[in-house]
Order: C-alpha cells, then structure tokens, then sequence
C-alpha cells in the first residue's frame, strides 16, 4: 500500500495470555462450538480493549480491525480519530454459539463495514458486508521459486525418496484436518501403488492444547511405516514447506471443517492439484477434474489419488489449470485491490452485500 | 527494484497498472490494520 502513496501500518494489541484463553473460546464459539463464558470473562475482552484503544495510534482515515479480539476497539476511541472503522472477519460465523455473537454483535453499531472471506461465512448485519477472500504472497519464502538443489536437499534431510510419488498435506495436528483420514487414505492406496509416500507436516501451536494429543494419534497410527512421515516443524520452516509442496505428486487439505484453507492455494500455486475435503473455503478452490477433487471419506480421498497416479498427463494439466486459477484469483495483489476498492467505497457509503 | 514491479513480473502488466490506477483514488489515505499478537505457528 506505501508503495502506491496510500499510508499503512500495522498496530498490534497488547494483551495477557488470559485475554487470549478468552479470545480462543471466542474463536471457537464463532465457528459453532458450544463455550462457555461467565460475565468477568467478557468485562476482561471490554477492558483489554479500552487499555489499548488509549495505548495504540489508531489515528487514520480506515481501520481495519482483524477478528474478534481488538473488536470493541472502537467503542473505546474518542470521536473524530477515526474516519471510518471495519472490521475483518478471517473465520466461518454463519452459525456461531450465541452468547459470543451477541456479545461481539455489541461492537457493530460503532463500524461502517465488515469483510469476510465468503458469502457462506457470513451472517446478517445491518453495516455493508464486503467479500475478500485471502491470498497468498507469490514473493514470500513460502511460494517463490527455488533452487532445484534446495528443494531436493530439503527431501534428503527429511529422508524422502525423489524418484517415488510423493503424497503431502500441510496442516495442524488438528481433527477438523482429519490427519487419521489421510492416513487411511495413504493405506488403502499402498495396496495398489507401494511405493508411494505419505508425509503430514505440522507444526506446534501453543494456542491448541488438543494438538499434542492429535499429534500422539497420528504418530500411533503412522507405527513404524517408514514410508509414512511425520514432521513436526519449526515456525519458520517456510522454505521446507514450500520445497515439500514442490515434490508432492499429489497434496491433500482433506479437512472436515475448514476456513479458506491457504494450504490449498499454496499447492495450487505449485501447480499440484489438490484433494481436498469438500468444506469452507476448499470448496471455492478445488474444482472435480479442474484444479483436484473433492472427497467425503478416505477411501473418496484414496480413490481420487490413485486416478491421478495413473494419469499422469491429466495431474499436470490439472496443477497448470490451478496454478493459473490462483494467478486470477487468490494473489496478494487482488487482495490489494479489493482493500483499496472499499477505501474507495467508504467514501461512498451504499447497502447490501458487495462481493468484489 | 520495486516491489511492485516484482509482482508485475508475476501477474502481469494489466493487473499492476489496475492498482496503480484505483490506488490514484485514495492516495494520501492513512490507514490501520490492529490485528492480535502474531500466532505462534504458520500452519493452517
């Protein structure tokens, strides 16, 4: 944005670890899951904000407030700072728990818009509602280009065979991620191909109690199968990600539940097609016989891999279609142009959903 | 070089010049993005 004379900057809030024990339930409520919060937990959100809205530069013409946690910012700016605030919403709250709505549904009343990444994510609001869906940045260490010799030095250092089909998912050790299922996926399909690979690459979040005890499940499952690999990664292992995503013959995102699913356009940017569970946003992204396909089940999953192995032709003309459905659709610059389009549209106030 | 003439590369002449365009628009523009602290992860 500085580049093209607009004046952007980041403000990040400052908060305890018991205000994020808050925000995570407010996370998970979002999504549908039943929380439960008791009132000095809701005073602590209201608190955190007015200390913050006193401590951060909030002076501009646009804020955009990204997700639930600095959402009552507004309430707590003095008048006239502020020219116009939105708030961005980065998760599925069609149908959230509804003591969390209606306790964020409070923050509305101060804000002139609201963005979210798709029409189904979305919920009745009396502000504009805007649809961006996210992107990914095709100059970052996780999708630009790289050296052969990187990539192939990062498959001996996790001790993966270059000449073998290679099947990959990157995600949390998560149940909505459905490790297990690709796992099954992966034992049905050994039958038929025996020399294919499976790796599952994570990573640890602290944020996710429930991720340590998925990760045992799965390294459970995975037994001594030396074909199979389980990497748990450091936060920054942004190149061995995308050096894996260029050595996958085939990447699964066969998620339960799903946001916008990033993993899916990253692979989609590499040119791999995509097998991924038809939920969220996975289901803009994948499209049966195009970009990948869609699954239900395991053997859905093992089923549509084995097509692809055997045709080859058909998986590269299937990755070339994705990575140009990406260029089109999910690269930063759109994601620039859609910001800059509803700056734009701030100053001319209209009604309704908009979908840029 | 600018960064944006390295997405330029990327996506092409139209869709960069599209921006610079729309950017024309809203030029001198303060904007804030507040978002929480960063995640400790970068997995999905």
């Amino acid at each position: 944005m500085n580049e093209l004379g607009i004046h952007a900057r980041w403000e990040v809030i400052n908060a305890s670890p018991e205000f994020y024990r808050v925000t995570k339930a407010f996370h998970n409520g979002l999504q549908g899951f039943p929380v439960t919060l008791k009132k000095r937990d809701f005073n602590l959100h209201y608190e955190i904000n007015r200390e913050n809205a006193k401590q951060l530069n909030l002076e501009a013409d646009v804020v955009f407030v990204h997700d639930p946690q600095p959402v009552y910012l507004p309430k707590f700016t003095a008048a006239g700072k502020v020219g116009r605030w939105v708030w961005r919403c980065h998760i599925d709250a069609s149908r959230p728990d509804r003591s969390i709505w209606k306790h964020l549904e409070g923050a509305f009343s101060d804000y002139q818009a609201t963005i979210f990444s798709m029409p189904a994510f979305t919920r009745p609001l009396h502000i504009p509602i805007f649809i961006v869906p996210p992107s990914i940045d095709p100059l970052s260490d996780k999708n630009c280009a790289i050296p052969e010799t990187e990539r192939l030095q990062t498959l001996t250092q996790f001790e993966i065979d270059p000449q073998r089909p290679l099947l990959l998912q990157v995600s949390r050790f998560d149940r909505f991620k459905d490790p297990l299922g690709v796992i099954e996926a992966y034992r049905l399909l050994k039958t038929y191909y025996p020399e294919v690979q499976l790796v599952l690459a994570g990573g640890p979040a602290d944020d996710d109690p429930e991720g340590a005890e998925v990760l045992r499940e799965v390294l459970d499952r995975a037994g001594e199968d030396r074909d199979l690999k389980v990497l748990m990664l450091p936060p920054n292992s942004h190149r061995e990600i995308n050096a894996l995503q260029r050595s996958a013959t085939v990447v699964l995102q066969k998620s339960l539940k799903e946001g916008f699913g990033l993993a899916v356009t990253e692979a989609l940017w590499k040119a791999k097609p995509v097998i991924g569970g038809a939920c969220g946003g996975i289901t803009l992204q994948v499209h049966d016989y195009h970009t990948g396909f869609l699954v239900h089940s395991p053997a859905g999953a093992a089923y549509r891999i084995r097509y692809l192995l055997r045709y080859s032709e058909k998986r590269q003309r299937m990755g070339r279609t994705g990575r140009e459905f990406v260029r089109e659709h999910f690269l930063l610059t759109r994601h620039l142009r859609d910001y800059l389009t509803i700056i734009l549209c701030l100053d001319q106030p209209g009604t309704g959903l908009l979908a840029l | 070089m600018q960064l944006l003439d390295r997405y330029e590369e990327v996506v092409g002449h139209q869709e960069v010049s599209r921006l610079r365009q729309l950017a024309e628009r809203v030029a001198g523009k303060h904007v804030v993005h507040v978002k929480r602290r960063s995640s400790a992860g970068w997995f999905p």
